[in-house]
This record gives C-alpha cells, sequence and structure tokens, in this order.
C-alpha cells in the first residue's frame, strides 16, 4: 500500500459520498487486509495492522450508515464492534493442529496427511497395508479424538457466549452513550466502546463463571492436545521413532544426573575449600559448568 | 437517533488514519529489532541457561556489600535496563551499588524436570555463593521481582545467614487476596493436565493470560493509538522495545511451574504454611534480616494488598514498605520511576551496610 494508493481510495469514496458514484468503493480495511498477507511476518506490524484494520472497517461502517441515512436499531444493530475474542482464545488453538501441520508441509504431500487427521486413511494403511498389524489403542484413539473434538467446541463455545453476552451489554451502554453525548469523531466512538467493554470486561472475569468457562476451553483444549500426542506417539512407535514418554523418561535422567553432577561439585568445592593449598584439579573452569 | 457525525469528516478521518497506519507500518520495517538491555555488564558465571552478569559500577567506590537482582522466571530481565534512560539497573548503579543480575536463560525441554528446589536452592544459591567469593563478603544484598521475589523470599527464610538486606519489588506473598485477579483465573485449573500435556508450559500462553486481564487495551487500543505514536520516533521506539519485551515470554519448565501455580496460586502456602524446598519448611517468620517491600499502587497482575501481607508475616526487626504511585511495569520504565524507585532502594541500602 502506498499514500497513491490511499489517496486514490479516499477521492473514490468522496465521489460515492457526493452521488457521483453509484456504488461505495473498495474498502480500506480490504485494501489492509491485502497489504498485511503480503508484508514481512513482523510481529508489531501484523498487530498494528491487525487492530488498524478493525478501526478502519468500523469508520467504514459507520460511513456506509451516516450516508444511507440509517436510524436507531438500524444503525446500531451489527455494527462491526472490535471484540477481543481471537486476541484471548488464539494461544488455545491447539485443536487447530491439523490445519497448521498441513501448511507446513509442501503441496504434494498435503493431501495424504490431510486425509491421515481427518479421516484416518493413512492410519489404516500403516496398521494393515504395511504389515505392521492391527494397533488397537491407535484406532480407539481416533474414536476418542471425536469426543474430544466435540467437547473442545462446546467449551469454546461456552466461552464464546460468556463474552458475546458482556459484549452485548457494552454495546447497548455504548449507544445509551453515544446518544445521550454524541461522539465528534469515529475515534472518539472506539475510545468509548473501549472503555465501556473493558469495564464490563472486568466484571465479567471476576466473576465465577468466567474462570470456570475459561478453565474448562483450557482443560478440553489439552485433552484434545493430549489425545493428538497420544495418536502421533502411536504412529511415531510404528515407525520406530521415540514417543513423548520415552523423550520423558531421557529428560528424567538427563535432569536426575545433572542433579548428581551438582552435588559432585559442590563437593569437590567443599574439599577445595578445606585444603587451600592442594593443587587444583584438572577440568573445566566452574564458570562454564554445563 | 443516528450519530451526528457529518460524513465528509469521517472519511477525512478514516483516510487519515490509513495514511498513519501505511506510515507506521514503514517505520516499523525501518526501526528493525529493537536493541534491550543497555548498560556494559560481564559474564560472571553460566550454569545450564542460566547467566549471572555483573555490571560496570559507576562510581568509584560502590557500597561493598554486592546487590543481586533476581527476576520472575515468566518474562526477561531485560525489564530491569531497557535503555539508558528507563533502567532500575543504571540508577542502582550511579547511586553507588554494586549490581549483579540472573537472566534465568529460556528453558528447554531438557529443562522441564528442573524443580522449585532447583532454582532456589541450585541456582540462585550457587549465584549467591559467587557473589560472596568475589567480593569477600558473608552475606549479600538481595532484590527479588514479582516471582523473583518470591523466590528470594523462599532463599532468605532458608538461608537467612547469607541475605543481609531483602527487597522485594511487586512481589506477591498473599496469593488469594480477593482482588487477584490472575488468581481467580489460575484457582479452577488443572495444573496437572497443563503440565503432563505441554510439558514446559509455553510463555505465550501464559502471556496471553495477562494480557486476558486487560484484552481491550493491551490487545486492541494500543495499537490502534500506536497508529498517531509513529510520527514520533523515539516514542515509536520505546513502544517497540516494550513490545519486544512483553512477547519474550520463555516457556516456563513443566515442573517448577506445577509447583509454584499449585503452592502459591492454589494453597497460598507462603500465608497457610505448609511449603517445603530441600525438606525444610519456608517459613517467613525466619526473614529476620531487614526487609525492604516496594509495591505499586496500580498494580493490576500483584494488588498491593497481595504484597503488603509481608507486613505480617515476617520476623524481622527492621521492616520498611515503598508504595510506588503506578502499575507492575511503570514502576520499572515510567519516568517517575526512574527519579524515585532506585535512589529510595539505594539509600535504604546504605543505611544497612
Amino acid at each position: 500500500m502506498s499514500p497513491d494508493v490511499i489517496e486514490q481510495q479516499h477521492a473514490a469514496w468522496r465521489a460515492w459520498l457526493a452521488g457521483e458514484a453509484a456504488a461505495a468503493p473498495e474498502g480500506f480495511a480490504a485494501t489492509l487486509r491485502a497489504w498485511r498477507a503480503r508484508l514481512p511476518p513482523v510481529p508489531e506490524m501484523a498487530r498494528l495492522l491487525r487492530q488498524g484494520e478493525d478501526f478502519v472497517r468500523l469508520a467504514e461502517e459507520v460511513l456506509r450508515r451516516l450516508h444511507a441515512g440509517l436510524d436507531g436499531d438500524a444503525f446500531w444493530q451489527g455494527l462491526p464492534l472490535p471484540d477481543p475474542f481471537e486476541p484471548l482464545a488464539a494461544p488455545l488453538a491447539w485443536p487447530r493442529l491439523p490445519e497448521r501441520m498441513a501448511e507446513l508441509l509442501p503441496p504434494g504431500l498435503r493431501e495424504p496427511l490431510a486425509g491421515l487427521l481427518a479421516g484416518s486413511p493413512l492410519a489404516a494403511e500403516l496398521g494393515e497395508g504395511f504389515g505392521l498389524g492391527r494397533v488397537a489403542a491407535l484406532q480407539d484413539d481416533w474414536l476418542a479424538l471425536g469426543g474430544d473434538w466435540n467437547a473442545w467446541l462446546d467449551a469454546e463455545r461456552g466461552y464464546r457466549e460468556l463474552l458475546a453476552a458482556a459484549g452485548a451489554r457494552a454495546r447497548a451502554e455504548l449507544r445509551t452513550h453515544a446518544e445521550a453525548h454524541p461522539p465528534t469523531s469515529v475515534r472518539a466512538l472506539y475510545e468509548r466502546w473501549i472503555a465501556l467493554s473493558e469495564r464490563r470486561y472486568d466484571a465479567l472475569l471476576r466473576g465465577g463463571d468466567y474462570a470456570e468457562a475459561h478453565a474448562r476451553l483450557l482443560h478440553a483444549a489439552l485433552r484434545l492436545r493430549r489425545r493428538w500426542q497420544r495418536i502421533a506417539g502411536s504412529v511415531a512407535g510404528l515407525l520406530g521413532q521415540p514417543n513423548r514418554a520415552a523423550l520423558d523418561t531421557a529428560e528424567r535422567r538427563l535432569h536426575a544426573t545433572r542433579q548428581r553432577l551438582r552435588a559432585l561439585e559442590d563437593a569437590v568445592d567443599a574439599l577445595r575449600a578445606l585444603e587451600p593449598a592442594a593443587t587444583p584439579p584438572r577440568g573445566k573452569p566452574q564458570e562454564q559448568r554445563r | 437517533m443516528t450519530l451526528a457525525l457529518d460524513p465528509q469528516a469521517v472519511l477525512d478521518e478514516l483516510a487519515g488514519f490509513a495514511a498513519r497506519l501505511e506510515r507506521g507500518v514503514e517505520r516499523i520495517a525501518a526501526a528493525g529489532a529493537p536493541v534491550l538491555g543497555a548498560t556494559p555488564r560481564e559474564t560472571v558465571h553460566r550454569e545450564d541457561g542460566l547467566t549471572l552478569y555483573r555490571y560496570r559500577p559507576r562510581v568509584e567506590r560502590p557500597l561493598a556489600t554486592p546487590l543481586l537482582l533476581a527476576y520472575a522466571l515468566v518474562n526477561r530481565p531485560t525489564m530491569t535496563d531497557l535503555q539508558p534512560d528507563r533502567s532500575l539497573v543504571r540508577g542502582l548503579l550511579e547511586a553507588g551499588i554494586d549490581v549483579w543480575l540472573i537472566d534465568w536463560g529460556y528453558p528447554t525441554d531438557a529443562d522441564r524436570f528442573l524443580t522449585l528446589e532447583d532454582y532456589v536452592c541450585g541456582y540462585l544459591h550457587r549465584c549467591i555463593g559467587r557473589l560472596r567469593s568475589a567480593c569477600g563478603v558473608e552475606a549479600v544484598n538481595l532484590l527479588g521481582i514479582c516471582q523473583g521475589g518470591v523466590l528470594s523470599l523462599c532463599y532468605a527464610a532458608l538461608y537467612p545467614e547469607r541475605v543481609r538486606n531483602l527487597v522485594t519489588m511487586v512481589t506477591p506473598v498473599d496469593f488469594h487476596t480477593p482482588d487477584n485477579a490472575l488468581t481467580h483465573l489460575v484457582r479452577p485449573l488443572d495444573v496437572d493436565l497443563l503440565v503432563d500435556t505441554c510439558g514446559n508450559v509455553p510463555g505465550s500462553l501464559l502471556n496471553a493470560s495477562f494480557l486476558a486481564l486487560n484484552p481491550y487495551r493491551l490487545a486492541m487500543h494500543k495499537y490502534v493509538q500506536l497508529a498517531e505514536l509513529t510520527g514520533d520516533a523515539a516514542a515509536l521506539d520505546n513502544f517497540l522495545r516494550m513490545e519486544h519485551w512483553i512477547f519474550d515470554s520463555p516457556d516456563q519448565a513443566g515442573e517448577a511451574f506445577r509447583e509454584f501455580a499449585k503452592a502459591f496460586f492454589q494453597q497460598n502456602r507462603l500465608v497457610t504454611g505448609g511449603f517445603a524446598l530441600a525438606g525444610r519448611p519456608v517459613e517467613l517468620r525466619r526473614l529476620t534480616m531487614p526487609l525492604l517491600n516496594v509495591y505499586a499502587t496500580q498494580d493490576h497482575l500483584v494488588p498491593p494488598a497481595a504484597s503488603k501481607a509481608l507486613a505480617g508475616l515476617h520476623g524481622s526487626g527492621d521492616y520498611t514498605e515503598i508504595a510506588f504511585a503506578g502499575g507492575h511495569i511503570g514502576i520499572y520504565v515510567s519516568g517517575r520511576a526512574q527519579r524515585e524507585v532506585p535512589p529510595a532502594i539505594a539509600a535504604w541500602l546504605r543505611e544497612r551496610p
């Protein structure tokens, strides 16, 4: 995007407002979205653009509604006031693992993997076609995955509903407030939305329902992730690769070995302190303990 | 009633915002990765992922007793030395303190089974041993920050003879005060399910939990405001440094997280008792050294009451509180914090050499 593009869009919108064009031009928000997709993945830029785009979408919709002369419910209903669900729930998006895994693969391999994850034909092939024998536990896990998936969907729906209810109350308050004290700009409207929403959200957060819904969502996401881990572990086992349990064992032993090493080093230090004139032992300098 | 806004004015506002957004992105791209950590220092000791630093003194004769900074395991200690004019470390150095700092590093899968005992009785204990031998002192000054303050309280209660003075900053002691929103979210969690599934607990998950306390302001509004900052290069740099710090969230060693979440967030063991490390009970009444408790009056993560609870639990005859009028982060980076906090800590330490 460049200043020229913005100016062209500005001119097109002006023409539309003046009645010189029949249809509203393509929105700034759509241009920003397309631009965001082409930019290098710098997180700060992505966050700025993502939220900037939400503000722009709100401003465009206000403009369309003002131009159409909408009033009352017709103006307020469905106004795209930004909501925080995605920022809040993004770290709990492990259930979307299959889509992310498929993205990591070259195009030729995506379909077989998608098949494995969606309907398990590759798993069946592993069990029968490769002569590795049926793996009942793996089949059970595939079946249980559906139940875990539904539990996660339920939990996510419950969490969304709580946020939406708080959002609806904030929306009603915004309308009342804006009609009593009209904002002088879209930005002023946005600022009020943020302040009112934060207040509503804070009240929600401190109540019992939110903590329960949040915990339920996290637990459901974890159980689903765990099921995926079991399935991946079973497949890894069929292919002779270490699974999570094997890695846990190795990491536990590593930790115990490190603790023993530290104890020995401390004992050596204590002996050195008792005999300061003794020749220092050879080996790594203590600054580089690893 | 329709909003009394002029469509032409709204269009101009919209185009102006889009133009600022465009300039903001260009400037962020041109700014490159922010540089954090401004004050010269030397690496004194490395152990696993941990690094112990000693900062170069900025006065000719610093206080003989060194001060060790123990930051939280969540987020990075760069917050204490973000940039030259926003630096707790620099402020302490300029006030004549010999400053050391533990950087806990980024736990890897190999660190999954590290426990709180490893952190307190292992890493922290050995770092303090380094300070003692390097400076020729029996006991050091210890300054624990947030979660690092909890670790420091545990350490000082177990090894009081090694801590001459203890300073806690924005440190939770009573995790069950009614205004503690973070505890409210953590209490119903199945911590075992979390750790057994994830191993190390993802830093991104913890960071999201902190942001989720004020999501409209911290995850949305802040970036819309950023568009207004893009004409001010210094303000943009400050923003990017802070942003980098916020999202630089190390994963948490699974076992240590399990213990911390259960013992403190869920069971409030610093207050109720019954917490032990290396087979020894951690009892705050064993804190007999001088104590300075610095808290922030508008702290949304560690409410003042959670910190002030220390007043009723310690065993010291010399207890001081400092209330900073600001928030959990502002206490390190605001302009007023630079003028007030390091000089106050340094003066308190100088009175107890």
